[in-house]
């Protein structure tokens, strides 16, 4: 009998270890997931700040400074009179088809950042990007890259509470300019 | 005793399966508790793919607009990335073939545009304004397995041109800009554009490229930059004797004029406006044949003045203006408000040549000046530093003392009379995620 209990404690001390320890592991990913939503809202609300400033004031008002970490976003920048930006961060993906020349303005409206985001529970690191992209379709292949087409608005949100997220989030879309004619 | 060793043979086992009864619970209990986790991960992990695939989609739009106003296909055509008829490339009888493009890091966009519809049409939402024409524009986004749809009305508009097609300076036939003394002279903080040369002494830098036709020539010293931006075509240029900015012209401006404000600065036989003292010139429309700013002179605008001034020669009103007559020259200094932006002053020059008017705009000593100029036969000259806010466009640029250039994006807002046609998003809707008709690209967007 004493050896049945002593069994059954034992069966019963390793599920409840089991237990504790799933519980842990799904608090750790239900933070995870909850930060990942927060800083998709943080990436979209940031993407229509910079939307908002329209085609004229959509550019850096200072070039954002390269990094050697491969985690953070200011990696796919390179120095340079105005700086390019690696806007496809596949693997792979490199070279001048994909990375572009910054733009940059003083007279702009968008500051790279980074800029915090969040609140007590979730929070991160908000970097903006605006480079200029090329349309083979409309400048023809001799004239890309180099040809002012589009202005591409990058935002890439890092999270650093609770957890760090390997990636940072990456949003983009292209903008052109609403008076853009072949006269112009 | 007997009865107790019963008893107890009865309850053999029961801790043990008491033990394994709790341990199914929670075993039943953490596994709901995982499928949760995971259905929130799925739900995070859904909700940044929707809203990437949202921008992929708007930057669809985008493209597909911008190549609309820019490649120009017949009314008829739909448009991938060339003009292409209805019912090729893979689409259905009567509907357009889809353009496919991506935005990198997994992102991918794709647009249909329909021919040009009447603007009754209500395929793209409500009819367009009346006498309106239409292009219905539906573009999807897809990153991973999420997908978000939209839509807009591309409604024609009839705009005008733009005065200053480059935020910066052009000179269409020359820039020639010389050394840098590298305590901020000679810095363009913009574009410089030319259909011909762009020299570039050493240390100079211009901020947002050097634009220019293929054929065109880039010399550049020591320590410059200027990174190249190929321009498709030349610089289309409005000759003065058409141009029409907010319905003035040269022609109109010559005989209805607010040159009187001037006062006694103004001398109304030859239209000379001769400043030999500090003045102030009050908002409105001017037609000068020649300025004239006397040496420690300066000619200013107030905060808030709008002006105009249109600078006629002998070329444009042989009757009006004097012989020899169509120049500015600076011995003083011209000060605009420092909280006017830089269409508030607007200079048109006639020119005394058809082309290269070689002393038509002089600065001869130290001004900072904010307003655009637009001089398509006269080239500007300087002796002394120049810091010019706007724009400028010209024959030819030829400064050797020293200029720092600051674009002012407010400039590209002046445009010419109207007679493009371009198209401009109207309604917008977001639409189901797939069609409804998987043959209709347009279907699903009520």
């Amino acid at each position: 009998m004493i050896v049945e209990v002593l069994v059954a404690t034992l069966v019963l001390a390793v599920g409840l270890i089991a237990t504790v320890a799933t519980f842990d592991a799904t608090r750790h990913e239900e933070n995870g997931s909850a930060a990942l939503q927060a800083a998709s809202h943080a990436g979209s609300q940031a993407m229509e700040q910079v939307l908002a400033d329209g085609y004229l004031g959509m550019g850096l008002i200072s070039a954002p400074a390269p990094s050697s970490d491969p985690l953070d976003p200011d990696y796919y920048v390179t120095a340079g009179s105005p700086g390019a930006y690696q806007w496809d961060q596949r693997s792979g993906a490199s070279g001048s088809a994909a990375t572009e020349p910054l733009v940059i303005d003083p007279g702009a409206l968008v500051d790279p950042g980074p800029t915090a985001w969040g609140d007590a529970h979730y929070g991160g690191r908000i970097y903006r990007y605006v480079s200029w992209a090329c349309d083979v379709a409309v400048a023809g292949a001799a004239g890309c890259p180099g040809h002012h087409d589009f202005k591409r608005v990058t935002v890439a949100v890092t999270i650093s509470t609770p957890t760090t997220l390997r990636r940072p989030l990456v949003f983009q879309t292209l903008v052109s300019d609403p008076n853009a004619g072949p006269s112009a | 005793m007997t009865g107790q060793r019963i008893r107890a043979a009865d309850e053999q086992g029961i801790a043990l399966i008491i033990a394994i009864s709790v341990l199914l619970i929670l075993t039943l209990l953490g596994a709901a508790v995982l499928a949760q986790a995971g259905s929130f991960s799925h739900q995070a992990n859904a909700t940044r793919d929707k809203q990437r695939a949202l921008s992929a989609a708007e930057a669809g739009i985008e493209v597909g607009r911008y190549r609309l106003n820019m490649l120009r296909p017949a009314d008829s055509s739909c448009l991938t990335d060339v003009a292409a008829a209805p019912g090729t490339g893979g689409a259905a009888a009567g509907e357009c073939p889809a353009y496919v493009g991506s935005l990198g890091n997994g992102a991918a966009y794709t647009y249909t545009l329909t021919p040009l519809q009447p603007g009754s049409s209500t395929e793209c939402g409500p009819p367009a304004p009346s006498g309106d024409y239409q292009r219905c524009l539906t573009a999807i986004g897809k990153v991973k397995g999420a997908s978000r749809r939209v839509q807009t009305r591309l409604d024609t508009h009839l705009v005008g041109s733009p005065v200053f097609p480059l935020q910066g300076a052009i000179g269409i036939d020359h820039v020639k800009i010389g050394n840098s003394n590298g305590s901020g002279s000679n810095q363009i903080n913009g574009a410089l554009g030319s259909d011909g040369t762009i020299t570039l002494g050493n240390n100079v830098t211009v901020s947002n490229g050097c634009h220019s036709p293929a054929g065109s020539t880039l010399l550049i010293g020591n320590g410059a930059s200027c990174p190249v931006v190929p321009e498709q075509q030349s610089f289309a240029v409005t000759v003065p004797s058409s141009l029409e900015v907010n319905g003035n012209t040269f022609a109109s401006t010559a005989t209805t004029n607010d040159d009187a404000q001037a006062g006694a600065a103004y001398s109304a036989g030859g239209r000379a406006l001769h400043v030999t003292s500090d003045m102030t010139l009050p908002s409105g429309t001017y037609n000068f044949c020649s300025i004239l700013i006397d040496k420690n002179v300066t000619l200013s605008f107030a905060a808030g003045a709008q002006v105009a001034i249109f600078l006629d020669s002998d070329l444009g009103d042989p009757l009006g203006c004097p012989r020899g007559s169509g120049t500015i020259t600076v011995n003083g200094t011209i000060v605009n408000d420092a909280s006017n932006r830089a269409p508030s002053l607007q200079l048109y020059v006639y020119g005394t040549q058809s082309s290269g008017g070689a002393n038509d705009i002089m600065f001869n000593q130290n001004a900072t000046i904010t307003a655009t100029l637009y001089a398509p036969n006269s080239v500007i000259s300087t002796t002394n530093a120049l810091t010019w806010t706007g724009a400028m466009f010209l024959w030819g640029i030829d400064i050797k003392n020293g200029i720092t250039l600051n674009a002012d994006p407010d400039t590209s807002s002046i445009l010419t009379n109207a007679t493009l046609t371009e198209f401009r998003s109207g309604n917008w809707r977001e639409c189901r995620s797939t069609p409804t008709t998987s043959t209709d690209p347009e279907s699903g967007c009520t």
